[in-house]
């Protein structure tokens, strides 16, 4: 009866968030499933697709977009910060998945929220090393750019050599995910503005929007 | 009288005698030693450091050439595998040895009409000894050449031995350390290679040097390894400890600088350079303060007019400050322009901002 009363208090908090994050992309795909399994559903799942419970094992599905497997593995059991064997933090590299074109639209960011449901951490430590906002600023579209910020992710990082999140997506000429980061308080210093514009005076957009992220 | 005359007869009977009876009944010369006895004195001798090459390892040769028995031939191409492997822990000398002086046998087994097996066991053979690329030609061409019943198993050993005479390890023979043979420093190293179960070679001199495994870096120095041998994409051991060693974090800070002072003490030069044009302090940029202060005591400079990218830029981009703060108390410069084009924006840290303008500060004296 409890159980019920949850799963049912469960759905319609979930309903009511979903529209919200559905309206915000410009072309209204569906809002891709986010799957969930049991411990006993993900223990059967590693073992007929005979994975480890490893966290090497996330690198593959997760540049895939694989999110049923990368759910299976992380619900089995494998933390999703372990470190060992893995080349990138795992948040890091759902974001560098965008790059892949030939994932389905929307294939990273159902990864990305799966990763976010058991824990992944969204900052790092390490001062050289790339966040995964910064990468998500080079090759995903506004909506994870979106989802990382609202999960905390920190906007105002910056590389050892200066380069912000925000400059990042112009450098890199993403500028839906230069609009997202702007929409969210993100700011430009006269000096970046200045190498930024540099070449880039025919292009109306990018023009307008370092114009609006000027300033405080 | 007549004792005399015997005594003096004598000699000249045996003169006159002996080729008659030569020619009879040919004396009994000892018997020759079996393959078995050959293989075994060899490998004594080279396990005890005492092998000398011409009494120890000549004869298997000879043997090898002169025999058409089938296990003889197959027994002593596995025992010179054994003594001569390139990266085994036997004396430099015996590698050397058998480098040299084998690879004519070999050929003319391969050439012969021998079994099949050991045609082809002798070819790749010479890969294992690490022969001198002219007698791979030797090889390579005269199995593609080859007619005989066995052509398809021959030219495939061609084939091996051509797609590794392109891929081989280079530099990977320590130089033999004494004519004499065998010095005892050399002796005492081997044997803890070979309880180690480590290789002698190069590319092993590099592992140890990358997993800060300061014994076994010493023993392969001592074993005569090269402690400037070139490695991968033109590295070096002291590249391999302070590059992907310290990338790594595989050993705490007191075994990486005992390694480096091991490598720096045998005579690894800390201004080479790899394939990129890397410093040893570019490659070092990951590593502990300690260390750089140790390879800048040693000798690395701060400054290469050649280099593409100077440690200075390599630290600022790594955000290592500490490096860079040495490494302009040491003299590194760099001019407004490049610290422009390497900076996208300034820090906005007062000391860091402050350690910027030194960097670009004209450089007393």
């Amino acid at each position: 009866m409890r159980t019920i009363a949850f799963t049912l208090l469960a759905t319609t908090a979930m309903f009511t968030i979903a529209p919200a994050l559905r309206a915000a992309p410009p072309a209204a795909e569906p809002a891709p499933k986010i799957p969930h399994m049991s411990r006993p559903e993900a223990t059967a799942y590693v073992e007929r697709e005979q994975l480890a419970i490893e966290p090497s094992n996330l690198v593959s599905p997760i540049l895939s977009g694989d999110a049923e497997t990368v759910e299976a593995l992380l619900s089995a059991g494998v933390d999703a910060n372990d470190l060992t064997d893995m080349p990138k933090p795992a948040l890091r590299l759902a974001a560098s998945a965008c790059a892949n074109k030939e994932l389905k639209p929307g294939a990273a960011l159902t990864v990305i929220e799966v990763l976010l449901a058991h824990g992944a951490k969204v900052n790092e430590s390490a001062p050289s090393e790339l966040s995964a906002l910064m990468v998500a600023a080079q090759h995903c579209p506004a909506p994870v750019v979106r989802r990382l910020l609202q999960a905390g992710a920190d906007i105002k990082f910056k590389t050892s050599l200066g380069i912000s999140t925000l400059s990042m997506a112009f450098i890199t000429g993403n500028l839906d995910a230069a609009e997202a980061l702007i929409d969210a308080g993100a700011r430009l210093s006269p000096e970046a503005a200045g190498k930024l514009l540099k070449d880039h005076q025919d292009d109306k957009r990018r023009v307008a929007l370092v114009n609006k992220a000027r300033g405080k | 009288m007549s004792m005399i005359r015997c005594i003096a007869l004598v000699p000249v009977l045996g003169l006159l005698a002996a080729p008659a009876v030569e020619a009879a009944r040919p004396p009994k010369a000892p018997p020759p030693p079996s393959t078995e006895s050959l293989i075994h004195q060899a490998k004594v001798a080279v396990r005890d450091g005492t092998a000398e090459p011409e009494r120890d390892l000549a004869p298997m040769l000879e043997r090898l050439r002169t025999t058409s028995v089938e296990s003889d031939q197959r027994d002593l191409i596995y025992a010179i595998e054994e003594l001569g492997r390139h990266d085994s822990a036997n004396p430099a000398s015996v590698k050397a040895y058998l480098r040299e002086a084998a690879p004519p046998v070999l050929l003319a087994v391969a050439r012969s009409k021998s079994d099949g097996l050991v045609r082809c066991n002798a070819l790749m053979l010479l890969r294992t000894l690490n022969v001198k690329p002219e007698v791979l030609d030797e090889a390579i061409a005269l199995a593609a050449a080859d007619t005989s019943a066995d052509k398809q198993a021959i030219q495939f050993r061609g084939r091996l031995l051509a797609g590794w005479k392109t891929n081989q390890p280079r530099n990977d023979e320590p130089p033999v350390s004494s004519a004499t043979g065998t010095t005892a420093k050399e002796k005492a190293a081997l044997d803890f290679l070979r309880r180690q179960h480590e290789n002698v070679s190069s590319d092993n001199l590099g592992q140890a040097a990358m997993n800060a495994d300061t014994e076994v870096v010493a023993a392969l120095l001592d074993a005569g390894m090269d402690p400037n041998a070139t490695l991968v994409a033109g590295m070096h051991p002291l590249s391999y400890a302070v590059g992907a060693g310290c990338a790594m974090e595989r050993a705490n800070l007191a075994a990486r600088l005992a390694t480096i002072d091991v490598l720096i003490q045998h005579g690894a030069d800390v201004t080479l350079k790899d394939n990129g044009g890397a410093t040893i302090l570019v490659s070092a940029v990951n590593c502990p303060l300690p260390v750089i202060e140790k390879l800048l005591a040693a000798g690395a400079k701060v400054k290469d007019s050649e280099d593409r990218f100077s440690p200075l830029e390599m630290a600022f981009a790594n955000g290592r400050w500490d490096i860079a703060t040495l490494l302009v108390a040491k003299g590194a410069r760099l001019s407004k322009k490049s610290i422009d084009k390497l900076f996208f924006e300034k820090p906005t840290d007062p000391d860091k901002l402050a350690l910027i303008r030194r960097a670009t500060a004209a450089n007393k004296k």
